[in-house]
């Protein structure tokens, strides 16, 4: 794989434009984050703990998309990875997975597990159990007011966008119910 | 989707699962 040329690039695949980070030339290791982390890795970094891999490569449907990962299907965003590793040179990687971004990995490890040579999982859930449903449920409410009107902008923008549908919105807490 | 057996089956690859205590959504009673 050819060395990445910068930090921070901007493209157009899968039919959508895709933020992501590449740092080093080493050997790849793919990080997705979590859908309520910001991109950028100058503002997402922790402030204490380990330096980044060798090679990072971060990616994330470009702003606001990002912010309502929970609702593209994470079928699709595994497109998305799936093109960003194609247009990288990137056959098969090892791969950190956060959150939803570990939800997409899972959707990769079991349709493309050519593609994964190793992973780490994060927070991520091969299911939603029933314990969760009711937590998930309240999850909205409790943020502040502020944040649930930006959760109701985003996933009315997300509608608007991907075209969800009734029934996936009869499934969203209420204050996200468009 | 839920990823029942008969889909993790196919991971070969080496896998670290790593759940923590201070998820609010997903604590680690939720297995």
């Amino acid at each position: 794989m050819a060395s990445a040329p910068s930090a921070g690039q901007t493209e157009a695949l899968n039919g959508i434009r895709i933020y992501f980070e590449t740092h080093g030339t080493g050997e790849p290791l793919l990080l997705l984050h979590g859908s309520r982390v910001p991109a950028r890795t100058g503002s997402s970094q922790p402030q204490h703990g380990p330096k980044l891999p060798d090679h990072l490569a971060r990616s994330a449907r470009t702003w606001p998309v990002q912010h309502f990962a929970e609702a593209v299907p994470a079928s699709r965003r595994r497109a998305d990875i799936l093109a960003l590793l194609d247009h990288l040179g990137i056959g098969a990687c090892k791969e950190v997975g956060v959150g939803a971004g570990g939800d997409v990995l899972l959707h990769l490890a079991t349709r493309q597990p050519e593609r994964i040579k190793a992973m780490v999982l994060v927070s991520a859930t091969p299911c939603f159990p029933r314990q969760a449903r009711p937590i998930m449920s309240r999850y909205v409410e409790s943020l502040p007011e502020e944040q649930q009107e930006f959760f109701a902008v985003i996933i009315s923008e997300a509608s608007r966008r991907f075209g969800i549908s009734s029934k996936a919105q009869s499934r969203l807490p209420p204050v996200m119910t468009i | 989707m839920n990823f029942i057996p008969p889909y993790l089956s196919v991971i070969q690859a080496r896998t670290l699962i790593v759940q923590g205590d201070r998820d609010p959504r997903y604590p680690v009673e939720l297995r």
